[in-house]
């Protein structure tokens, strides 16, 4: 049966799209691509992507959740035919295999946060802590247990009762966080040099391509555009909700929070270091590409008036709040995926929950496993965003715009809009896909980029999705038979 | 602060921040309940 629940109001549909957008990539990793992509200058291209990727195909996504309301292989099915049902498994394949590991990275933010308000950070090499913690299994496996258990706990009280509910105490909690870190941030003598390192912006910057292509990038994984979470939350939409609206809020929302954690994070360094010591350490990768996050950046808050006792543990809780309130949708996404093909929600939620732990384990115990899966499906998540916008392709202009889109009163979308989703989106989506592919071949691993054994190698990503996407063409006929009905 | 960077902060906080803080207050008008 297609879900009869929907979120009690426009804000809880909103607050929940805010929540599956706002993750632990808008904290970590938008600073440290922004610090080495040119500074500033990075926000022109970061800003034009957000209206050419990011918010178009967040629009398509809603308008597919809200038209069939069904999950990404039922919409697909719906909506393009009994032959599209793969493509729909695919999203949803890829953003639940992010979700496993993402839920261990939700864990390591859990511990971490228990650690600051208990103290323990203060005065210990962070090194070391951080050492200590990765590489005990147990301790991996119980924050991995503790993050996955809260999101099912949350999703198995149901879409208003549970998600709306949560969300509206995590969201506005988190926005506080990050203005209340950004205000002392800023305050701090010296932050002068990283505000201005901020908002610096050369024009010369703009011929480097990298700089593009860095924003393209972080546009495309940082708003969720293309997850297929935004269709599931979607799928919930109440009737006289404008897609357009919502889409436009999700996608400014989002980038609100990473120029807030941005301005919390920057000038702090830049006020504790040298000016080519800070520049070096907001743009250090860190374990698992987390940045300056886990190690340096508790380093770094002993050195500021309040930074341990205060500013640490409330960073850790914001961080928490966005990687729990980011899982919480992939979760559903996985659930409303299974209860299309008439499971119960209980038991798809029990179901799901033991299929992470066990998925899961592997990136908790191991940290290249972990970093070959983020990269994997995180180029996967390039593919998924292509396959939005041919579904928004196949049924063509007017009736995308007329059925799909402009339903309700408000904002509505033109030929324009659907000129950027049927020519430019593919356009980016292969000037970005074929980029990564080069730089697989050319800078991260020259010698041995055909390998599929190798964590970052090209052969790791092709051979992947092959085999993925082999098996859901086997499958299609299978998948393609849904008990749900399209409303 | 030099003025250069003044200014081009006030215009992406404009239009992100201004943007999000715009689609904020509209909902709100709009009132937080389904019909």
């Amino acid at each position: 049966m297609a879900p009869t629940e929907r979120f009690v109001s426009r804000w809880g549909l909103i607050l929940a799209a805010l929540g599956m957008a706002i993750g632990t990539g808008n904290i970590w990793r938008f600073p440290r691509v922004m610090a080495a992509n040119g500074g500033g200058s990075f926000l022109i291209p970061w800003l034009i992507f957000l209206f050419t990727w990011s918010i178009p195909l967040l629009v398509v996504e809603s308008a597919m959740g809200k038209k069939s309301r069904r999950g990404t292989v039922g919409a697909f099915t719906a909506l393009l035919g009994e032959k599209s049902a793969w493509k729909g498994a695919f999203i949803g394949f890829c953003s639940m295999a992010i979700g496993f590991y993402y839920c261990v990275i939700a864990g390591w933010c859990v511990f971490y946060m228990a650690s600051s308000f208990a103290g323990r950070l203060q005065g210990q090499d962070t090194q070391v802590y951080w050492d200590k913690f990765s590489g005990s299994g147990i301790l991996q496996m119980l924050f991995l247990f503790i993050a996955l258990g809260t999101c099912a706990l949350i999703v198995r009280r149901g879409i208003s009762g549970g998600i709306e509910k949560v969300n509206r105490i995590l969201i506005p909690s988190l926005f506080v966080i990050l203005a209340i870190a950004a205000v002392r941030a800023v305050t701090l003598p010296g932050a002068e040099a990283g505000m201005n390192f901020l908002f610096t912006f050369r024009l010369e910057a703009l011929t480097d391509y990298r700089i593009w292509l860095e924003a393209l990038t972080q546009s495309a994984w940082s708003t969720g555009a293309g997850y297929g979470l935004l269709l599931t939350y979607a799928a919930y939409m109440p009737k006289n909700q404008n897609i357009v609206f919502s889409a436009v809020t999700t996608g400014l929302g989002n980038n609100s929070a990473s120029l807030l954690a941005a301005i919390a994070l920057i000038p702090a360094v830049f006020a504790v270091l040298p000016y080519q010591q800070a520049l070096d350490t907001v743009t250090a990768s860190g374990p698992a590409s987390t940045g300056i996050t886990f190690i340096f950046f508790p380093r770094l808050l002993e050195q500021i008036g309040g930074g341990a006792t205060i500013i640490m543990p409330l960073f850790f809780l914001g961080l928490t709040f966005a990687a729990i309130s980011s899982m919480i949708s992939m979760f559903e996404l996985g659930v409303r995926n299974f209860c299309d093909f008439g499971m119960a929600r209980p038991k798809a939620i029990r179901l799901l929950f033991v299929i992470s732990l066990a998925l899961g384990a592997p990136s908790a115990l191991s940290l290249a496993f972990l970093s070959n899966q983020d990269w994997v499906w995180g180029l996967g998540l390039m593919v998924s965003g292509f396959f939005f916008a041919l579904a928004a392709r196949q049924v063509g202009s007017r009736k995308f715009r007329e059925e799909w889109v402009n339903t309700t009163p408000g904002w509505k979308i033109g030929r324009k809009f659907t000129w950027v989703v049927f020519w430019l989106i593919p356009i980016q989506f292969v000037v970005m896909i074929g980029w990564w592919f080069y730089q697989a071949v050319v800078v991260i691993d020259p010698e041995a980029w055909w390998n599929p054994m190798r964590v970052f190698s090209l052969g790791t990503v092709l051979a992947q999705w092959l085999v993925v996407i082999v098996l859901l063409k086997i499958l299609n006929p299978l998948l393609a038979r849904q008990k749900g009905e399209a409303a | 602060m030099t003025t250069g960077s003044l200014i081009f902060m006030v215009l992406i906080l404009g239009i992100v921040w201004g943007g999000f803080a715009y689609c904020v207050v509209r909902l709100n008008k709009q009132g937080d309940g389904d019909s």
